[in-house]
């Protein structure tokens, strides 16, 4: 569904991807893990447009958007949770809903409102409030069903479980979790390695703007330098 | 020298001076003021009143004109120390306005039509009311202020200086008083402008609040702009530009503020460190691409 | 008298308020202050009252065709002086702006020269008498209309679509981006509605004052910038209530103290405002 070739790309001088290649399938949960600065986030802001790749090549859907602007994306199916959830603060929680699916022309948007309010109460308890006195993981949610709300084919995920307490970490990867059950292709973004492979089919390790490592969830589970570099000891134990 | 030349190189040396202090702000603070023009009103009056009312002789009277300048510019300093950009150019600018009410509406100012028969310098017995005598005062005086900013440059303020504008961070951490440098900095550019209304004042010999307001101010601005902001030569000869073109073309006259509105923008987007522009500051407001589209 | 005071006050804070709604707009979503908001109210009233005048057309119709002139003034002057200086240093289209207001005010002296128009339309304006203070039906008009325009556009912004994507785009235009919202879009739809109310104002004072005149915005854009600067810069209620205060404020400190120096109560309150709270009274946002 989504393939990445040889993708470089810079702040200003910088090179921070040099060379990316990855591909997502559909129906697929795949997770790009990493430490700290070695490009994750880049590379999803790559794929949506927010920094322009300088060489390869981004497909999606087979239709080359390496240099489609950003606000045509979701049109295309691809929905975007960025790093740090960004949610529209002084906007209520439904209005943030209703962004989300700004580009739906369809009239089931009310619907898809109410469906969301539904399985995450929260959501109709404070859908009159500003986004931005939600806690950190409501927000979270509110950031994901915002995305959801374009009905997305591809939905991206950007470091979900950032400054999130372990309760919380829990119930937004019991939502992932859910999604992948219902087929929702994913890429996923994290630094808590562990409980990104614990619900990814495929997984990437991105090391200062390079894949450094590939294969299937379980394969990097028991890798030994994943498990060296990002599974060692003193790592939060969410799933355990 | 024709009288109409001399007019017009005495004219040139005192948007020079303004332009060149109004420079000293924009260069080492980084900040734009749009009321520039108050202190050469400022100046302007005060060596007019010390003239006229308590016959001070000239230099006594531009001293004045420098000093009550000055102390107005370390009031309109301090709020600089808690603003920026913006919401600091609009204050500049509001003191602009107000000073320019206060001369218009005072008693002692002469309201709307100002002061007349203000006297013209008596010094060495030479007649000033001779263009060519007041354009040797003029030059001298310009001379003067463009010697003492050069020295201020290449003095070990001026590279203090420079590392506040660049770095306040880190100056600040280094132990630079910064607060301090910023208000000396306003003080001695109002400074200038001051010794520049004086000269002004007892150039033409009457003044009006018309000739110091925003319009001033901001075709002041317009001439640092032109000749790159921080630039020193630049100022120089964007004063020159702006103050000799206009009246070369006193036909278009109408299409004057025409002129610099557009100049303004076209500048901008043009070539936003002017003409002469170069080095960090103008780095500064340079375009930088945006990062991703 | 104080009563008449205020009520004058009100009357022209309310078109300050107008002004001030498109500098709060503008300066939420660019985070720059639109220097030339004086002129667009200026033109605002210059095309109703040329519409007026040579065309003698039916005064509401003129009224919306000056809103629409000062629209597509606002429109363009977005697309020729800001968009192409976007990413630069903030002073950079502060000053760019300020050359947009000399360019505009010089071109309007060139074409219609310095003199004050009349309005060409004359209205019957009686005056009510409101508990001992005579209320002119003008006064009524104005300030009627112009809370009508200020409590459309706090609906626009609360309840439609459009409104709450110029919201989200000026909290967050990346993540307004990711949304599918075309900022630029956003950002121009900003500068019409801004610009048509700056209109608006300017047609208001034309009537009010029974003068039109190229440099008719300079003051009123400046008064207008405090207005919102005291509410909160980038807050649209703060924006309505700076208006309203500061006419009150202006209107009160000519009766009661100066009338000379009625015009700087407004730069007064202005830096008065951003030295001892800068948030402004209903917090606005910094850039």
């Amino acid at each position: 569904m989504l393939t990445l070739k040889s993708v470089h790309s810079y702040y200003g001088h910088l090179h921070v991807l040099k060379g990316i290649s990855l591909h997502v399938r559909a129906g697929e949960v795949v997770t790009l893990i990493g430490a700290n600065g070695a490009g994750k986030t880049t590379t999803l802001r790559t794929i949506t447009g927010l920094v322009r790749p300088r060489q390869g090549s981004i497909s999606f859907l087979d239709r080359e958007i390496s240099r489609t602007p950003t606000d045509h994306l979701v049109g295309l199916g691809l929905a975007h949770v960025p790093e740090g959830r960004r949610v529209f603060s002084s906007l209520s929680v439904a209005a943030n809903l209703e962004m989300g699916a700004f580009c739906r022309t369809d009239g089931e948007v009310k619907r898809d409102l109410a469906a969301f309010q539904e399985r995450f109460p929260v959501l109709r308890e404070r859908a009159e409030q500003p986004a931005g006195t939600l806690s950190g993981g409501e927000q979270q949610l509110l950031a994901i069903c915002r995305a959801l709300m374009s009905r997305p084919q591809l939905l991206l995920l950007d470091e979900p479980s950032m400054g999130l307490s372990p309760l919380n970490i829990r119930v937004v990867y019991e939502v992932i979790a859910e999604l992948k059950a219902r087929g929702t292709t994913i890429l996923l973004i994290e630094q808590n390695a562990r409980a990104a492979l614990k619900v990814a089919d495929r997984g990437y390790v991105m090391e200062t703007g390079r894949i450094i490592l590939d294969g299937t969830a379980d394969e990097l589970l028991d890798h030994q330098e994943v498990k060296r570099a990002y599974l060692g000891k003193g790592y939060q134990e969410v799933w355990e | 020298m024709g009288d109409y030349l001399c007019h017009i190189a005495i004219m040139g040396g005192l948007y020079l001076i303004l332009a060149v202090s109004l420079n000293l702000i924009i260069g080492y603070t980084g900040q734009v003021s749009l009321g520039h023009a108050a202190f050469y009103g400022l100046g302007a009056y005060t060596s007019a009143l010390t003239a006229i009312h308590w016959h001070f002789p000239f230099p006594a009277a531009a001293g004045a004109a420098i000093i009550v300048a000055a102390l107005f510019g370390v009031g309109l300093g301090i709020p600089t120390l808690r603003l920026k950009d913006d919401y600091l150019a609009i204050v500049t600018l509001g003191f602009g306005v107000i000073i320019d009410l206060i001369l218009l509406n005072l008693e002692i100012t002469g309201g709307p039509d100002g002061l007349i028969h203000i006297p013209a310098p008596r010094l060495f017995g030479l007649n000033y009311r001779d263009k060519e005598v007041y354009l040797v005062l003029t030059f001298l005086c310009v001379a003067f202020t463009l010697a003492l900013i050069h020295r201020l440059v290449s003095s070990r303020y001026g590279r203090a200086l420079k590392a506040i504008r660049d770095h306040e961070l880190t100056a600040q951490v280094m132990g630079i008083n910064t607060a301090a440098y910023k208000i000396i900095i306003f003080t001695l550019a109002a400074g200038l402008a001051g010794l520049a209304g004086s000269l002004y004042a007892h150039y033409i010999t009457f003044i009006n609040p018309e000739s110091f307001g925003l319009h001033t101010s901001i075709l002041v601005l317009t001439m640092v702009v032109l000749g790159g902001m921080g630039s020193l030569l630049g100022s120089v000869i964007g004063a020159f530009v702006l103050t000799v073109l206009p009246e070369m073309l006193r036909t278009v006259a109408d299409y004057q503020d025409l002129a610099y509105g557009g100049l303004l923008i076209v500048m901008l987007i043009w070539r936003p460190q002017g003409l002469f522009g170069a080095g960090k500051l103008s780095r500064k407001f340079t375009l930088r691409g945006t990062k991703d589209k | 008298m104080f009563l008449q005071q205020v009520l004058n006050g009100l009357t022209t804070g309310s078109v300050y308020a107008l002004i001030a709604l498109g500098y709060t707009m503008i300066y939420g979503i660019l985070g720059l202050i639109n220097f030339a908001q004086g002129e667009i109210y200026m033109a605002g009233a210059f095309v109703t009252v040329l519409l007026l005048e040579i065309y003698q057309l039916n005064f509401f119709v003129a009224f919306l065709l000056g809103m629409g002139g000062a629209a597509l003034l606002g429109v363009v002057l977005e697309r020729v002086a800001f968009r192409p200086l976007r990413g630069a240093h903030p002073l950079v289209p502060l000053i760019s702006a300020i050359g947009a207001s000399i360019f505009l005010q010089s071109l309007a002296l060139l074409l219609f020269g310095p003199a004050d128009r009349s309005f060409p339309v004359q209205f019957d304006f009686a005056t009510i008498d409101l508990g001992g203070v005579p209320v002119s039906s003008l006064q009524g008009a104005i300030l009627g209309s112009a809370l009508l325009f200020m409590a459309a556009l706090v609906l626009f912004v609360k309840y439609t679509k459009f409104g709450k994507a110029i919201v989200a785009t000026s909290l967050d235009p990346d993540t307004a981006r990711l949304m599918g919202i075309n900022v630029d879009r956003m950002i121009s739809l900003t500068f019409l509605i801004g610009s048509a109310l700056s209109g608006a104002a300017g047609i208001m004072m034309a009537i009010y004052y029974n003068a039109t005149y190229p440099r008719m915005g300079l003051l009123p854009g400046l008064k207008a910038f405090s207005a919102a600067v005291l509410g909160g810069v980038g807050n649209i209620p703060g924006a309505i209530v700076g208006g309203l205060v500061l006419g009150v404020a202006e209107n009160l400190g000519a009766a009661y103290f100066s009338s000379g120096y009625k015009d700087g109560v407004a730069f007064a309150i202005l830096i008065l405002v951003l030295l001892v709270r800068p948030k402004g009274l209903l917090g606005g946002k910094s850039h």
